[in-house]
């Protein structure tokens, strides 16, 4: 069996202990794990999970600052376009004012030219004598009331005297005007007699009350003196008009600007917006940005602000909500405007991401695709693999003696890979065991034969011999007792005795060698020995008719020592003769011991025409004859020590005197026993002990019966 | 329990020195052994028991058939150097009086060169 267990070990077949390996396997959720085919699933998983998170992060911080950096590039382009437009804007409102300056002037010249001219044809018609001059004033001065200056507000007419004599306010004509003073502090009526004296006209600009009311509006007047009357002719235009033209013109300026700055798009939600010093909006940012202006408060403009100092560097600020923003922005000093450019930083990677979440769908889908491949290479190892673990099992529980193969036997033994390699290992392991089993149970078939046929010959051996004690029970002046204990391969050892009248013929032998042939051999000679003592009771004739059979066709050279005598019951006297057997030893009644060490002849058997000699001695009542075979002084122990003729003594010795043959063969077979302890009995142990009782023992017997 | 046999080639013949045990699982190592020795007519051999501590029936037959071989090919196989206890059961089975055994060595190579 030990063979079945260790091929069965070798497999790898689940379990050290016979307990476990009948329990089936059933695997767990870390079993499962650690299948080939789940560490096929992960190890593919993790190398594309690994490229794609690489991939990912690569080409997001790509994308990312790309982005960032052509965002960057677009807000000072746009800056810069829009700074551009506004300062060219500006110039242009400057050149237009002072165009419109000039324009008046060239006008207000024009017209007062024309009034001069028309007061010289009335003062004519006073010189002519067409009419009275003082007539010809008032005409004058009604026609001068009911005239105005292109492009101005109205025509203002006074004397030297500084007396209002055409004004746009009926109640004003007559009154003095002295105390409305120009730029410098100068009465602007004196200071117009002053110039127009020295150089024929002037321009003034002043502080001149309102139409209508007292307010005092910047003013500026054209002024021209008509000497023949004294009379000074100013055509007074408002300077605001100049202002609010301009004004006109910048709001046109700025809504183009808002539409323009509208159609900017940038990354991110980003947005373009113009404030000025003062933290109003000039260009609000568009309704629609992605980001609300309304909560860009009066701190972030500030920053932004201050970040217009820095070029091009860009500044984070915080919206009312809490929102970062990022903005760039640049300041026009001669409109005191700054333009901002704002975008969100979270939106600016919106690209990034929306990069990432598509290259995340692509490397989902290679991932998906990847583990099906890999479920399927897996499934082709993994599979044959698992069919091989419950064919392995099956193997467990297959009666080999019976089934040649596994009933379950589509192993992947084709398979070129190292799969088909186990498989077919596998298949050989398989073989081997089925041929292991059938030769160890032919093994065993035949050790179990022979062990029959050893018990045939114990059978023979024992079957042969008179085993029924006591044996002649109408004797009591003999007592015989013999005892055969057979080693486990049974020897040849052979005992027997039988009653002729008063003689008792006995025999004691050994046969060489053990086993079947042994017994045979025991069963010839006992039975020529019976045969032979019948013919002629002496022991010498009996072992030369015995030895002269034995001997002839003998080529295995065969021999049996032996004993045979014979008891006079009357008398105690014994003939015997030896054939090469252990000595007979004599237990005398004065516990001696005697040996009785004369041989008649060799072994029988072993060489023929041999003669054998006879040898006699006597028993007194008391005494016993112990016949035994080399199994008594050849006993040995654990360490090969012989139980030996010595111990034999001592053991008599020490029993004596007997009170049967039972008994003395009992201690004897006590005493080997205990030599030998526990080491195997390696031969036959045949004793035969014969206790002479004497004629006077049957004469007791008779009259008081047995002992 | 072992039994082991050295064979050397001596004056007349040859000398088979055997050391051990001879009991009934030794027995086949000697009969082999001696048997091999005395296959061709003639064939002498001395047998060396100076190392043989114990002899059993069994072993006493291979001694048997050994000689019975050698009287076959009229040949001679000779005895020596029995212990005590070996040659006590040489003795007590008789077989002293059917083999040929020597003292000792020497003699038992002297016996061996003897017609």
């Amino acid at each position: 069996m030990s063979d079945l267990q260790t091929s069965g070990d070798s497999t790898g077949m689940v379990t050290d202990s016979p307990v476990a390996r009948r329990i089936p396997h059933v695997p767990g959720f870390v079993d499962r794990l650690q299948s080939v085919r789940a560490r096929i699933f992960v190890a593919i998983g993790a190398i594309l999970g690994l490229v794609a998170l690489v991939v990912m992060l690569y080409s997001q911080s790509a994308v990312h600052s790309t982005v960032v950096e052509a965002e960057q590039r677009a807000v000072e382009n746009v800056l810069h376009m829009a700074e551009l437009a506004i300062r060219s804007e500006y110039r242009t409102l400057l050149a237009g004012k002072v165009a419109l300056v000039q324009e008046r002037k060239r006008q207000f010249r024009e017209f007062d030219r024309v009034a001069l001219d028309t007061l010289y044809r009335f003062r004519e018609l006073a010189v002519r004598g067409v009419i009275e001059e003082s007539q010809a004033q008032t005409t004058a001065l009604e026609w001068l009331a009911s005239v105005r200056p292109v492009g101005g507000e109205y025509l203002m007419v006074f004397d030297r005297a500084g007396r209002a004599l055409v004004y746009p306010e009926r109640v004003e004509v007559g009154s003095l005007l002295h105390h409305y003073t120009d730029f410098k502090g100068r009465s602007v009526v004196d200071a117009a007699w002053d110039e127009v004296d020295r150089y024929g006209e002037t321009y003034l600009v002043y502080h001149w009350k309102a139409v209508g009311s007292d307010d005092l509006v910047p003013r500026y007047g054209h002024f021209v003196a008509f000497d023949p009357w004294d009379w000074m002719l100013a055509a007074v235009g408002d300077v605001d008009e100049v202002q609010r033209e301009a004004d006109a013109r910048l709001e046109r300026f700025r809504e183009e600007l808002a539409h323009s700055l509208a159609q900017v798009e940038m990354a991110g939600g980003g947005f373009v917006f113009v404030f000025d010093g003062d933290g109003e909006f000039v260009v609000r940012p568009p309704a629609g940005a992605a980001v609300d202006a309304g909560v860009i408060d009066a701190q972030g403009l500030r920053d932004i602000r201050a970040s217009a100092v820095r070029e091009g560097e860009a500044v984070r600020f915080h919206t009312t909500d809490g929102r970062m923003l990022q903005a760039w922005a640049t300041y026009v000093r001669s409109l005191d405007w700054y333009v901002a450019a704002v975008v969100a930083p979270q939106a600016m990677a919106a690209p990034a991401v929306e990069l990432a979440w598509r290259q995340a769908a692509v490397f989902a889908g290679g991932l998906l695709l990847g583990l099906l491949l890999a479920w399927l290479v897996a499934s082709g190892i993994a599979g044959p693999l698992a069919h091989l673990g419950r064919h392995a099992r099956a193997l467990s529980e297959t009666d080999f003696s019976r089934r040649a193969r596994v009933a379950d036997s589509g192993l992947p033994l084709q398979r070129r890979d190292e799969v088909g390699e186990l498989a077919r290992a596998f298949a050989f392991m398989e073989d081997e065991l089925h041929r292991n089993v059938h030769r160890l149970m032919a093994v065993t078939g035949e050790r179990e034969r022979i062990e029959g046929e050893l018990g045939v010959a114990r059978d023979i051996q024992l079957g042969l011999l008179p085993k029924v004690f006591p044996a002649f029970p109408e004797r009591p002046d003999i007592d015989v007792y013999a005892t055969l204990v057979s080693a486990r391969e049974v020897g040849g050892d052979l005992y027997d005795f039988h009653l002729v009248g008063d003689e008792l013929h006995f025999t004691i032998g050994d046969v060489a060698g053990k086993g079947v042939p042994a017994a045979l051999f025991m069963a010839i000679t006992k039975t020529l020995i019976k045969s032979a003592s019948d013919d002629d009771g002496d022991p010498a004739r009996v072992l030369y008719q015995v030895n002269e059979n034995l001997a002839r066709d003998n080529p295995n050279a065969m021999f049996v020592t032996a004993i045979n005598g014979v008891l006079d019951c009357r008398s105690g006297r014994i003939r015997y003769a030896n054939g090469g057997h252990n000595p007979p030893l004599v237990l005398r009644g004065d516990a001696t011991v005697e040996t009785l060490r004369a041989i008649s002849g060799p072994a029988l058997g072993a060489i023929d025409q041999v003669e054998f000699d006879a040898f006699e001695t006597r028993l007194e009542p008391g005494d016993v004859l112990l016949l035994y075979t080399d199994g008594v002084t050849e006993a040995m122990d654990d360490e090969h020590v012989l139980f030996g003729e010595m111990r034999l003594l001592e053991t008599l010795q020490a029993c004596m005197p007997a009170r049967d043959a039972a008994t003395v063969i009992d201690a004897v077979m006590d005493a080997v026993r205990a030599h030998a302890g526990d080491a195997e009995q390696s031969d036959d142990i045949t004793m035969l002990a014969l206790h002479f009782r004497g004629p006077e023992a049957a004469r007791v017997a008779g009259t008081g019966g047995t002992e | 329990m072992s039994l082991n046999t050295a064979t050397e080639a001596i004056e007349g013949g040859q000398l088979l020195r055997v050391l051990g045990r001879l009991d009934s699982s030794t027995a086949p190592v000697l009969e082999k052994a001696l048997l091999g020795l005395l296959e061709q007519d003639g064939a002498r051999v001395l047998v060396d028991f100076a190392a043989l501590g114990y002899v059993s029936s069994a072993g006493l037959r291979v001694v048997l058939m050994a000689a019975k071989q050698a009287r076959l090919v009229k040949g001679r196989l000779v005895l020596c150097e029995l212990q005590p206890h070996v040659a006590d059961v040489f003795e007590m089975s008789g077989f002293t009086r059917i083999l040929e055994i020597a003292e000792s060595e020497a003699a038992g190579r002297a016996r061996l060169v003897a017609p």
